[in-house]
């Protein structure tokens, strides 16, 4: 992947964010949920899952805020995520065709910390959205 | 009405405290691919934007606390996430200590498609050894009667 600086001056209310393609595996999810010692067996206990009405273990939610967070910093380098806000409308099961995606709505020029809003979410292959809302980011500036 | 346990409201739990390492960011960053030199690279981050390594804003997810006030919502079978408002004041870096304090700040009642929710509103405060607040997390849970799906 290139890593290349994105300038405040560089983007422009419409832009999009370079998109973050990723599928889940069972082995992603145990990773994240051994990494943040989550001990919920909704993430890993397929037959807990069930009991629980739903189809197949699930990925955390704030898994996808992670690769949210991922799609913002692949695309800047040393772009600060500042806010993050979302709804959850949808389970990620292992397997899901996902894309994090994003769209600059607003930009903010103040003086030395420049940022810009934008709206993100996961997408799923359906075109259902199990995780939507909007970011604030630091992007640095030239000069 | 719903009920629960109205005296735990706006009352602040100290959750506990953590050591931050590299290895901790590593691990984290690395179970979503994530290969920003920033939390990655202790060769390049010294010299770096971020005057070191840092850990990515989501790191918050790895502190867990044994117990968390539990507001006793007499309803419902199964929790979700169903919403989070994250703000990230200053990064976390390895050797900080963090303080993880929370507040529960609503309970309330909703009727959607598959009938009563009740949402719990939970605002969490994350702060470093030198008392700074790194980060702010504000994640609303809904309780329902079933796991079929998240609306």
């Amino acid at each position: 992947m290139s890593r290349k600086a994105m300038y405040f001056e560089d983007v422009d209310i419409g832009d999009e964010i370079a998109p973050l393609p990723f599928t889940p595996t069972r082995e992603h999810i145990a990773a994240y949920v051994k990494a943040c010692h989550i001990t919920e067996k909704r993430f890993t206990d397929e037959a807990y899952a069930r009991s629980l009405g739903m189809e197949s273990i699930i990925a955390p939610g704030n898994m996808g805020l992670a690769y949210l967070s991922r799609m913002i910093t692949d695309w800047a380098a040393g772009a600060v995520l500042r806010k993050l806000d979302v709804r959850f409308r949808g389970f990620v099961k292992p397997g899901d065709h996902l894309t994090c995606k994003g769209l600059i709505v607003e930009k903010h020029a103040r003086g030395s910390e420049n940022s810009i809003e934008c709206d993100v979410f996961i997408e799923n292959a359906q075109g259902d959205r199990p995780v939507a809302g909007s970011a604030t980011v630091i992007l640095p500036t030239r000069g | 009405m719903i009920e629960f346990d109205r005296t735990i409201l706006a009352k602040e739990f100290v959750l506990g405290t953590f050591q931050v390492t590299a290895e901790m960011i590593q691990a984290f960053a690395q179970a979503v691919g994530d290969t920003d030199p920033r939390y990655m690279d202790a060769e390049t981050a010294p010299h770096g934007p971020s005057a070191g390594l840092i850990a990515p804003p989501i790191f918050y997810d790895v502190f867990r606390a044994d117990q968390v006030p539990d507001p006793k919502v007499k309803f419902g079978k199964v929790t979700f996430n169903a919403g989070q408002r994250c703000e990230f004041y200053a990064p976390i870096r390895p050797g900080d200590t963090i303080t993880m304090k929370t507040r529960i700040t609503d309970v309330y009642e909703k009727t959607g498609r598959t009938g009563k929710m009740v949402f719990i509103v939970r605002e969490t405060t994350y702060e470093n050894q030198q008392g700074e607040k790194v980060a702010m997390v504000e994640q609303s849970q809904v309780r329902r009667e079933s796991g079929s799906s998240r609306e």
